[in-house]
C-alpha cells in the first residue's frame, strides 16, 4: 500500500518536471517567434523605404515630398505598411536630398527603416528648341512682326522639322498625357480660356475636322493641343500671354494679341497672323529661360548617392 | 507480496520511460538550441554584410587594390554627395573589411577608423560571426545564352579587379554549422543578392 503511494508521488513529480521542461521550450519558441516577426517587419520596412524612393524617382519633375500606404489583403495580422518621403533641394543646385522612411506598425510596436539618397535632376535638353516657331509641315505663313528672336535673330522659323515628340521632351505622348492636367475642348474650366500650369493637355473633339478656338491662353509651362488650334488673342479678359512651350498636333492659327514667350512647335502646317492680318499682333518671342523652366516639369532623376541611416 | 512486485515492476517501467523521454528531450533541446544559435548567427551575419554592402561602391568592392576574394571584401561606405563642380560621392572615413576565417569557422567584420589625433593609432573595432564554414562572397553574371550564373568574386587574374566591378551585385551565401555530438550537425544556409547602390 505504501509503495503505491510512493509510485503516485514519484509520477506526480516527474509530470511536474516534464511540464516545466515543456514550459521552457514554449517560452523559447515564443521568443524566437517574436524575433522572427520583428526581423520580417524590419525587412518589410526597408523595402517600404525603397518603394518611397522609387515612387519619387518615377514621378516626372523635381523630387517632391510624398507618402503612401500599402495593403496586403492576404495578411491577417492587422499590420499597417506605409512610407513617408521628404525631399529638399540642396542649395540652388540640381540635386535633392530625399529621405524615405518605411514604417511597419503592428500591435504594440512600430519598426522604421530610413533610406537617405541624393538625386540629381536631369531636365530634357532645352537646346532642342531653337526657333520661335518650328513645324514638321512645309507650310508656314507669318509676318516679321509676328516672330522675334533676340538670342539668334536668324532662327525665327523652321519648316520641315524632323524632330519627334519623344526626342524633344524625353517622354512619349502617352507619358506626357498621363502626367498632365487633362481637358477636352468641352471640359475647359473657363470658356474661351486655357489657364496653363505645369503640363496642360487638351484633346480636341468637336468639329470636322476637330478644331479648338479660344480667346485666351495664359499661364506657363507646356501646353499640348491635340487637334487644330485657333488662338484668337483678345486683349480684354486678362489678355493672352503664355510663357513656355506650345505644342500643337494639328494646324495652328494665332491672331489678335496672342503672345507666346518661349517657343511654338506644330506637327503639320502653321499659319500665324494671316487670319487677322490687318489688326493682328500675334507674337511668338523665343525665350530660352521660359523653355528651360517649362521642361523642368519633365525632369528625370538619377540617384547619385545612397545610404541607410 | 505479488502486488508489491507488480507495482514495483510497473514503477520501474514508467520511470525508465520517463528517463528515456527526458534524455531524448534533452538531446532534442541541445539540438534545437544549436539550430537556433546557428540560424541566429547566419541571419546576423547576412544582415550586417548586406546592410554595409548596399552602402558601398562597386568600384571599391571590386577593385584589385582592395584584394577582393570569396573570403574577403574591403570598402568605405558612402556618407553623402558633394554637389560642388561636377559632383562627387563623399565616403566615410572608416574602412570596413569582412574576412572569412576557415580555422575559426567565423566571419570577422573589422572597422578601422583613423585616429582623431595626428599620428595617433587608428581605432579598430571587430565583430565576430561564429559557425560560418564556407567563404561567403559571390556575384551573379549574365551568361551568353541569356541565363545567369553565380560565381566567386575572385579576380580572374590574380591581383586584378573582381567581376563585381562590372556586375555591381554581391551574392552573399552564408553556410552555418555547429556540431552537437552524436553525429548531429545542424546546418542553416541563407543566400541573398545585394545590389550595390553606389
Amino acid at each position: 500500500m505504501n509503495n503505491r503511494g510512493i509510485a503516485i508521488i514519484f509520477s506526480f513529480l516527474v509530470t511536474i518536471l516534464l511540464l516545466g521542461f515543456l514550459g521552457v521550450v514554449c517560452l523559447q519558441t515564443l521568443a524566437e517567434s517574436r524575433h522572427v516577426h520583428r526581423y520580417v517587419n524590419s525587412v518589410n520596412a526597408f523595402w517600404l523605404a525603397e518603394a518611397g524612393v522609387a515612387h519619387v524617382k518615377s514621378n516626372l519633375g523635381a523630387p517632391s515630398s510624398l507618402s503612401g500606404t500599402m495593403v496586403n489583403p492576404s495578411d491577417p495580422s492587422g499590420n499597417t505598411y506605409a512610407y513617408n518621403v521628404v525631399s529638399s533641394q540642396i542649395g540652388i543646385s540640381g540635386y535633392y536630398n530625399v529621405v524615405s522612411t518605411g514604417i511597419v506598425t503592428f500591435p504594440g510596436s512600430v519598426i522604421r527603416r530610413v533610406v537617405n539618397v541624393t538625386m540629381k535632376v536631369i531636365p530634357p535638353d532645352p537646346s532642342k528648341f531653337q526657333y520661335c516657331v518650328e513645324t514638321t509641315g512645309d507650310t508656314l505663313e507669318y509676318k516679321n512682326k509676328n516672330v522675334k528672336n533676340e538670342i539668334n535673330p536668324e532662327n525665327l522659323v523652321k519648316k520641315n522639322s524632323t524632330q519627334a515628340f519623344t526626342d524633344l521632351f524625353g517622354v512619349s505622348m502617352a507619358t506626357m498625357k498621363a502626367n498632365s492636367t487633362y481637358f477636352t475642348d468641352t471640359t475647359l474650366p473657363v470658356s474661351n480660356t486655357i489657364a496653363a500650369s505645369g503640363i496642360t493637355w487638351v484633346d480636341v473633339t468637336q468639329g470636322s475636322p476637330p478644331e479648338l478656338s479660344i480667346q485666351h491662353l495664359n499661364g506657363s509651362g507646356i501646353v499640348i493641343i491635340n487637334g487644330d488650334f485657333r488662338l484668337n488673342g483678345v486683349a480684354g479678359g486678362g489678355g493672352s500671354t503664355f510663357d513656355g512651350i506650345l505644342y500643337v498636333v494639328g494646324k495652328l492659327w494665332m491672331s489678335g494679341n496672342a503672345t507666346v514667350n518661349g517657343t511654338v512647335f506644330v506637327e503639320s502646317a502653321a499659319d500665324i497672323g494671316v487670319e487677322n492680318e490687318l489688326t493682328g499682333s500675334a507674337l511668338v518671342e523665343y525665350n530660352p529661360a521660359n523653355i528651360t523652366a517649362a521642361l523642368g516639369s519633365l525632369s528625370t532623376k538619377t540617384i547619385v548617392s545612397w545610404k541607410e541611416n | 507480496m505479488i502486488e508489491v512486485v507488480a507495482a514495483f515492476t510497473i514503477l520501474v517501467i514508467v520511470v525508465t520511460g520517463f528517463l528515456v523521454a527526458i534524455v531524448s528531450g534533452e538531446k532534442s533541446r541541445i539540438l534545437s538550441l544549436a539550430q537556433i544559435e546557428v540560424q541566429s548567427e547566419v541571419r546576423r551575419a547576412i544582415d550586417w554584410i548586406a546592410k554595409d554592402v548596399r552602402q558601398a561602391r562597386r568600384v571599391d568592392i571590386g577593385s584589385g587594390a582592395n584584394n577582393p576574394s570569396a573570403s574577403h571584401i574591403k570598402f568605405q561606405m558612402v556618407s553623402g554627395y558633394d554637389t560642388a563642380g561636377l559632383g562627387s560621392v563623399l565616403l566615410s572615413s572608416s574602412t570596413i573589411e569582412y574576412d572569412h576565417i576557415p580555422n575559426d569557422r567565423s566571419i570577422v567584420r573589422k572597422e578601422t577608423k583613423p585616429s582623431s589625433q595626428a599620428g595617433g593609432q587608428p581605432i579598430i573595432t571587430t565583430w565576430v560571426f561564429n559557425h560560418i564554414v564556407e567563404p561567403p562572397f559571390y556575384t551573379k553574371i549574365k551568361d551568353p545564352d541569356g541565363g545567369h550564373s553565380i560565381i566567386s568574386i575572385d579576380p580572374p587574374v590574380p591581383g586584378g579587379d573582381s567581376p563585381v566591378f562590372q556586375t555591381g551585385n554581391l551574392v552573399i551565401k552564408i553556410v552555418g554549422q555547429k556540431s552537437v555530438g552524436n553525429g548531429l550537425t545542424p546546418e542553416y544556409v541563407l543566400m541573398e543578392e545585394v545590389l550595390i547602390r553606389n
